[in-house]
């Protein structure tokens, strides 16, 4: 891996992804979605919002499989001493079709703050991108905020500027 | 002599050249009927671009300085406004008799993006981001008016950065950005409260309240969008106007 790489050179804009504030709910965050990402056809890796605080702080990130998590049914949601067979689990979900005009839309009113993964890990702009991989990998994150003297929000690192980095020097002779 | 554009002054090159040649038409050296300059004349003159010389002049035909008359050119037009009413009251978001009562608290100040038709009122694409302020004026430790301001963030990312407990937006805008406010226009109605204006003000959600739905331009580009939320209290909102003598 070369030494030289950083975060910052690899990093990107936080204006390349939509922001709201944490009380917008799942319907709003929904509509932006397919503003920003499904009628405009551009399809960032990963698909991903910024959420905020009333002091424009960085509270979490939101992706189309946390919005789909917070419509699902309560009774649908898996427990941890839960022992049902795959074949009866696929089968349930069929039950979910006919809720799809009742609480589906009680539930698209919910606050994004209930449903966003909250942002506990941060990089600081001159780490060496091995310390942003490790960050990534281990906590399973898909975009790490990168942090200015751990108080300024200046950018955003993804899976896909570490893997291709990687993956250059991988290829290197 | 034309006089020059300050090239490090913060104001938009367009909004200097239409300073310059309103002063001009209003101390009478282009009297009124006389054709201004052609388009190319003017760039060589101010050493501008075509389009800042076009929006100068878009503006200047809007506020009824010149007259544009198809297939001859651009005249000095004889403005009809001044023989209107002209507001006293300052040039400001809010009008109040006594501004000292009010105590100001800024309650948000975020980068989100456009949702319940804001972004057809700024004039922007609904994917643009936009900064949204929110303020508090309490008067006698009593919340009395709540501000919310959206403002497309593009216009001035750095808004974000001031003290907004110290200045008004528009005297940030004008005197620190150099976005000079030329037009506003004010939508006034009673409606019902939500929850996030209602809460703030110490109603009950779908309380009525006075409302102010503000709109600030800048030429022709909305720069600034205020909804202002006004208490039914013992304050009042003062706009004074006199008939200017002709």
């Amino acid at each position: 891996m070369s030494e030289s790489k950083v975060v910052k050179d690899l990093m990107v804009g936080i204006f390349e992804y939509p922001h709201i504030p944490y009380w917008f709910t799942i319907n709003q965050a929904i509509r932006i979605v397919k503003v920003s990402f499904i009628n405009t056809k551009k399809f960032p890796e990963p698909l991903a919002i910024l959420v905020f605080d009333e002091k424009y702080n960085l509270m979490g990130t939101l992706t189309l499989k946390d919005i789909l998590i917070g419509l699902e049914p309560k009774f649908l949601k898996s427990t941890p001493k839960a022992q049902v067979p795959e074949e009866n689990e696929s089968g349930l979900s069929i039950i979910w079709d006919s809720l799809f005009t009742k609480e589906i839309k009680q539930l698209a009113e919910k606050q994004v703050r209930d449903i966003m993964v909250p942002a506990k890990y941060f990089v600081e702009p001159n780490d060496p991108i091995t310390k942003a991989a490790y960050m990534m990998l281990h906590h399973d994150l898909i975009l790490l905020p990168v942090l200015e003297g751990k108080k300024k929000f200046v950018g955003l690192i993804r899976m896909i500027e570490i893997f291709d980095a990687i993956s250059n020097e991988l290829m290197k002779e | 002599m034309i006089e020059l554009i300050n090239r490090e002054d913060h104001q938009k090159l367009y909004l200097q050249v239409y300073e310059i040649i309103k002063k001009k038409i209003e101390s009478g050296e282009w009297p009124i009927g006389t054709q201004i300059p052609t388009e190319e004349k003017l760039c060589r003159l101010f050493d501008v671009s075509r389009a800042t010389i076009r929006n100068a002049i878009m503006e200047l035909v809007r506020q009824g300085y010149l007259k544009r008359q198809q297939g001859k050119g651009t005249f000095i037009s004889k403005r009809v406004i001044s023989d209107g009413l002209i507001m006293l009251t300052s040039f400001n978001e809010l009008w109040f008799k006594d501004e000292s009562i009010f105590k100001l608290e800024v309650l948000v100040r975020t980068v989100m993006m456009p949702v319940d038709g804001i972004h057809l009122q700024l004039g922007i694409p609904e994917d643009k981001h936009i900064i949204y302020i929110k303020r508090l004026f309490l008067a006698e430790k009593m919340p009395s008016i709540l501000i919310e301001s959206f403002i497309p963030y593009h216009i001035c990312p750095l808004l974000l950065e001031e003290d907004l407990n110290d200045s008004s937006l528009f005297q940030l805008f004008d005197k620190k950005f150099g976005i000079r406010i030329t037009k506003i226009t004010n939508e006034i109605f009673i409606g019902s409260l939500k929850a996030e204006q209602a809460i703030p003000l110490s109603l009950q959600v779908g309380s009525e309240a006075l409302i102010v739905s503000q709109k600030c331009f800048s030429g022709d580009s909305v720069v600034l969008l205020n909804r202002i939320y006004k208490k039914n209290d013992n304050h009042v909102l003062y706009f004074e106007y006199e008939r200017k003598a002709l």
